[in-house]
């Protein structure tokens, strides 16, 4: 009798995972951290709304709707929650390998990239795969503007530019292998592409290209290993995790800040009035201030910190 | 398997476990002594390399000077500052091979030093190195990497790992044939008692064990040799017995054949002779009677009925009965006494006693019987002024057909069996017998049974 309870217990408590804490702020910034696998959402002041410890490895995240879509290199599924009740809402079966995700404002879909079969699969809301496209080796950075999908296929020397509705690449760019991080700059209609450079080599600069033409227009400086990008009111910030830099660059593609970030940031996002950057190794995140980039804060936010997602009130 | 085989089995393989261990602990101290001295030497190294890195960015000098110490020092040095090659870009996959990996580049985050022994993938070969972590604030900067080929410690030992097997072959050979040699040595003196053993069983009894020292060997060869004795002993008088008894038998056999045959042919008094042959006849069935008598206390065959029994009485008795053929004898006996015993055996073992003391003492010269308890024994002595005997016939005595008079003349010749017979019955009793004596002085034999206490037990 004692173990029909047990197992009754076990099953219903299976059924209804524990909820996380939920996050009613409308605004905030979730850092994905990777050596303890968790979220962490913080205010503009640097204040800790909710820690979510995670059971699973996940190495990617996309925040869109109140709800936040977790995926990993290593799993067969992605796990959507709820920010506002931290519960979870469902599981989507997706390919192994999935090494980036994009939500398409749009369409409503959200795009994963799949480093298995060099293809971009799209999924509905509901987490249903409606079509997929393949794109180059190792699809990883994905970026959407303007009902387009801008795709970085890592150990490849291609960018793919789909079309969100036929889901076609109906361009490409020739950019150079181990690119990482897009940014766009909308004053100028250019792409950024950053990159850890090739083989023992360290990338340096930041490639820039015409979203007109598609051709190379010009190379930003941002050493070492520029990676990450935010833009917000023309300026492009970039976070280069060789030097542990963070640069501040105009509509003009002038840098108008550098400063040093949190030990190997890979990843930078304007929060609010802040510029925020997460150190994978520090283990921190800093606060900075726009375009000046002033540091403002630095916060412990636990161990390998690799992803900040952000949402900024309605 | 023959135990001198597994002596030498055993020993081959205590030398092979000895040599494994020599070898073993000679690779220990290698891999202790000299792999860790060339682990802390470059540790140190690393570490003075390191003092001269003051935060920032690695600059070309420093990179400079530790490439001017790997020059100089018989360490390979050099210090990385390329991120790439440092594992920054974990997690993102690395599309070639890094200096370190991610479990490294944690550990030198935490200001760690790696150390580590080994095949570098990098280098293509068995290495020890140091990596020693360029720390600013909590950002990797760069690493000094210290390394020096194991294949130079190698080539070092080389020459001693030769000169090693050649010593493991010689002291194996050494220890196998001195191994072999010593097992022979140490059972030698089992094989010989083996052979001795052997030659007993087919009835040589003169088979003796050589000498083989003090050892335990050498005491269990004297011991064997001391058991063979006995057996050749115990079968020298089985053949003395043989030859007694025949000699016995005979001699009385001979005197009727011959008496009788002188009355068949009417020779000579025939009365005479008839009373010789009705006497021989008699002395005949009384030794044929004392050896069966003898026989069966040997085997344990003899059934003891044990009474309490008054002993004085017995005493008066047996006294009654030889004094017809003796004139004086002086009693001492105390009347209470009571032992526990088989009355037909006591009395004769009195019998026997009385029968030598008379044969051998002149009718008219006293003998002296004592009946007396002293503590828990019953002493039951008796003492004759006779012939006696020298001190040292006594311990032959009581053996079978033992007599002071060799020449066994019929006329104080008994049998040569009554006192092994007393001797028997007295520890059947649980007692002891005692003989004193001296040659013109007299005898005197004492019975010492247990005493019976009052509640019925003996003592």
């Amino acid at each position: 009798m004692k173990k029909i309870m047990l197992a009754v217990f076990f099953l219903l408590s299976g059924c209804s995972p524990a909820a996380f804490e939920p996050v009613q702020s409308n605004t905030f910034a979730a850092v994905l951290t990777l050596q303890e696998p968790g979220l962490t959402f913080v205010n503009e002041r640097g204040k800790v709304l909710a820690e979510w410890a995670l059971d699973e490895l996940y190495t990617g995240g996309l925040l869109f709707n109140e709800t936040i879509l977790l995926y990993g290199a290593e799993l067969d599924h992605a796990v959507l929650y709820s920010v506002k009740t931290g519960k979870e809402l469902g599981k989507w079966p997706v390919p192994l390998g999935v090494t980036g995700a994009a939500f398409i404002n749009e369409t409503k879909e959200v795009a994963f990239s799949v480093k298995k079969d060099g293809t971009v699969h799209f999924f509905n809301s509901r987490g249903r795969e409606t079509a997929k496209v393949k794109t180059g080796s190792y699809p990883q950075t994905m970026l959407e503007y303007k009902e387009k999908l801008y795709v970085i296929n890592y150990q490849d020397t291609v960018l793919s530019e789909i079309e969100v509705h036929s889901h076609q690449v109906d361009r490409t760019f020739a950019i150079p292998t181990s690119s990482a991080g897009l940014a766009v700059n909308t004053a100028k209609e250019e792409i950024w592409v950053g990159g850890h450079g090739y083989g023992a080599e360290a990338g340096e600069t930041i490639h820039v290209y015409s979203l007109r033409t598609g051709s190379l227009t010009a190379t930003v400086d941002a050493p070492v290993m520029p990676t990450a990008f935010a833009e917000k009111d023309g300026y492009v910030y970039a976070a280069s995790h060789g030097s542990n830099n963070l640069y501040a660059f105009n509509s003009e593609r002038k840098n108008t800040a550098k400063t040093e970030a949190p030990a190997n940031p890979f990843s930078v996002a304007v929060l609010g009035d802040c510029i925020v950057s997460a150190g994978y190794d520090s283990g921190t995140i800093s606060f900075y201030k726009k375009r000046t980039l002033e540091k403002t804060k630095t916060i412990d936010i636990g161990k390998g910190p690799f992803m900040i997602f952000v949402k900024e009130g309605e | 398997m023959t135990f001198g085989k597994k002596l030498w089995m055993t020993l081959f393989i205590f030398s092979i476990i000895a040599v494994g261990a020599a070898f073993g602990l000679a690779y220990i101290l290698y891999e202790k002594l000299y792999v860790e001295s060339v682990k802390s030497e470059l540790v140190e190294a690393a570490e003075n390399l390191s003092a001269d890195y003051s935060g920032g960015d690695l600059d070309k000098e420093f990179v400079k000077q530790v490439n001017w110490f790997s020059e100089k020092s018989s360490f390979e040095a050099f210090a990385v500052h390329n991120p790439r090659e440092l594992a920054a870009c974990i997690p993102y996959e690395a599309d070639y091979e890094t200096l370190i990996g991610p479990e490294e580049r944690e550990k030198l985050l935490k200001n760690e030093m790696i150390e580590k022994t080994g095949h570098s993938d990098r280098f293509n070969r068995q290495i020890i190195s140091v990596i020693y972590p360029l720390l600013d604030d909590q950002q990797l900067k760069g690493i000094i990497y210290l390394y020096i080929p194991l294949e130079r410690i190698d080539e070092l030992v080389s020459s001693l790992i030769m000169f090693w097997a050649a010593g493991a072959v010689l002291l194996m050979t050494l220890l196998l044939y001195g191994g072999l040699k010593w097992s022979r040595y140490v059972t030698k003196p089992l094989e010989n008692m083996k052979n001795t053993a052997v030659r007993l069983s087919k009835g040589d009894y003169k088979a003796r064990v050589p000498a083989a020292g003090e050892d335990e060997f050498g005491q269990l060869a004297q011991t064997f040799n001391e058991m063979a004795e006995a057996i050749e002993k115990e079968d020298e008088q089985r053949k003395t017995f043989l030859a007694t008894i025949s000699h016995e038998l005979r001699t009385p056999l001979s005197y009727i054949k011959g008496y009788s045959e002188a009355a068949i042919n009417g020779i000579g008094n025939s009365k005479h002779q008839l009373s010789i042959i009705y006497r021989e006849a008699v002395r005949m069935e009384r030794l044929v009677n004392d050896l069966l008598e003898l026989i069966r206390l040997d085997s344990g065959k003899m059934h003891m009925e044990k009474t309490f029994l008054p002993l004085a009485d017995l005493v008066y008795r047996t006294t009654d009965i030889f004094r017809l053929k003796h004139d004086s004898f002086e009693l001492d006996v105390d009347e209470e006494i009571i032992v526990n015993g088989d009355e037909d055996r006591l009395s004769q073992v009195m019998t026997n006693i009385l029968d030598n003391a008379v044969r051998y003492s002149e009718k008219n010269k006293p003998i002296y019987i004592t009946l007396k308890r002293e503590e828990n024994d019953v002493k039951w002595i008796v003492r004759d002024t006779g012939a006696g005997m020298p001190e040292e016939e006594i311990p032959q005595i009581t053996n079978q057909f033992y007599r002071i008079n060799k020449a066994r003349t019929r006329q104080d010749g008994g049998s040569g069996l009554g006192l092994s017979i007393v001797k028997q019955i007295v520890e059947k009793h649980g007692g002891k017998l005692l003989i004193e004596s001296k040659a013109g002085a007299g005898t005197t034999v004492t019975v010492i049974l247990p005493a019976l206490t009052e509640g019925g037990g003996e003592k």
